[in-house]
């Protein structure tokens, strides 16, 4: 019986101690381009990966570059914690900003902003 | 003499190391960790278990003293979103040179969330805490508790910098709190005093976790890391008794500051940290605080981890 509690206790730890990080708030995991990355041809599409799995009728991103807004396509999601938009026209060079806000499956809302930057 | 003088020490290594309420916070953006040395501003559904620190007080003037290993516990419920009670103690104390041990005081607190802004990730509390006497080891054991209830208003206040313009110092945080301790018998049947104590703390932290998110993208091995710089101090401030002629004064400001680290992971935080005492009155030389948190409101959201009374959450209600 103490055997079999002690396997429990160290399941649950085992458990905990290897989760996949994450918070029942959504935050930006990472995103390709990364956050504050420069990458040297423009970028087929962007990748944002959060802490959470995302309710999509509420989440997007929205980009703005040198000439103002970017136009992006809708946002797809898939996995349920990664979000996807692809520029329409290819990206000029210059620092570009991307606004997401996300609502966790836990409902809970996040909003964050950060850059990358494209130079040929 | 050496009875009351051990008393005496186990009862300021324990108002220095004791870390009777941790958590941690969301305030929009910003995840304030429950610190070491003080509690953070917020209020949540947490089991800390265990707290543990390490410390070798000073015999006077500056001898080696006792060393007391601690292992202490919390857990924390919320009533509402902003309303929280918890219960926790300081817990078992081992001590060495002379050996003694004990369990601490029993400890509840309420406390309640005042302000928030999500924008600007700024957060204030206010609390109060009863640490009841007696409710630890009796007088008889070789480290009794304390005899005397104690009442604790107290202050909290956090504010992350990720509103700033400047890039660099977006990921910076301060947390604070001030606390006034009163306790309930002003003299004690042997004509000592019991002291009414101001305690303050702050700690100055470095988010990975924001800069990863916000501001530069990290190696995943660093970016659940919260390095920070924090501290607490005693004073005595009222109810003092009289000078010794041959102990630290009772008038001493006692405290600890240090570097700390923490790991924030999905269910669980863990937080190590190197508390240097700030004079002989307060330690004989660095010892250690560390914590695990475990985030019950990560754990069972729908549940255990959730207030007791609240309305649904709406997805775009609050953050």
């Amino acid at each position: 019986m103490k055997l079999k509690l002690s396997h429990i206790i160290f399941a649950g730890l085992a458990t905990l101690a290897f989760s996949a990080p994450a918070f029942a708030h959504a935050f930006l995991d990472h995103a390709v381009p990364g956050v504050g990355m420069t990458v040297g041809t423009s970028p087929a599409e962007l990748e944002l990966t959060f802490t959470q799995n995302l309710v999509p009728a509420f989440s997007g991103v929205h980009v703005t570059g040198p000439s103002g807004a970017v136009a992006t396509s809708k946002p797809v999601f898939g996995p349920a914690n990664t979000l996807h938009v692809r520029p329409v026209h290819a990206l000029r060079p210059g620092r570009y900003a991307v606004s997401w806000h996300v609502v966790s499956v836990d409902t809970h809302r996040t909003q964050g902003t950060y850059q990358f930057t494209v130079a040929p | 003499m050496s009875r009351y003088f051990n008393r005496a020490t186990a009862v300021a290594v324990l108002m220095l190391t004791a870390s009777p309420v941790c958590a941690h916070t969301i305030v929009g953006n910003r995840v304030f960790p429950a610190t070491l040395t003080i509690d953070d501003p917020g209020e949540n559904d947490e089991l800390v278990l265990p707290t543990f620190s390490y410390l070798q007080s000073t015999n006077w003037p500056s001898q080696p003293g006792p060393i007391s290993y601690s292992l202490g516990w919390e857990y924390d419920k919320t009533i509402t979103p902003d309303i929280a009670l918890s219960v926790g103690s300081a817990g078992f104390t081992w001590q060495h040179n002379p050996k003694a041990e004990g369990w601490s005081n029993i400890e509840t607190e309420a406390k309640w969330g005042f302000y928030q802004d999500p924008e600007h990730e700024f957060i204030m509390s206010v609390g109060v805490n009863a640490e009841i006497g007696n409710t630890g080891s009796p007088q008889s054991a070789s480290l009794p508790s304390d005899p005397v209830t104690t009442i604790t208003p107290k202050f909290f206040i956090g504010k992350g910098l990720g509103d700033t313009s400047v890039d660099w110092l977006r990921p910076f945080a301060v947390t604070g709190e001030v606390d006034y301790s009163i306790p309930t018998v002003a003299i004690n049947g042997d004509g000592s005093t019991n002291p009414n104590v101001l305690t303050y703390g702050a700690s100055l932290q470095y988010s990975l976790l924001y800069e990863n998110s916000f501001v530069h993208q990290l190696p995943d091995v660093f970016n659940r890391l919260i390095p920070a710089f924090e501290g607490v101090f005693n004073t005595p401030v009222a109810n003092i008794g009289p000078e010794p002629i041959d102990d630290f004064s009772p008038r001493d400001t006692t405290g600890v500051v240090g570097p700390s680290l923490y790991y924030v992971g999905q269910y669980f935080e863990v937080g190590v940290m190197a508390q240097i005492p700030i004079n002989r009155a307060s330690g004989h030389h660095v010892g250690a605080l560390a914590v695990l948190d475990i985030f019950l409101d990560d754990i069972a959201p729908t549940s255990l981890g959730k207030p007791l009374f609240s309305a649904p959450l709406s997805p775009l209600a609050r953050y």
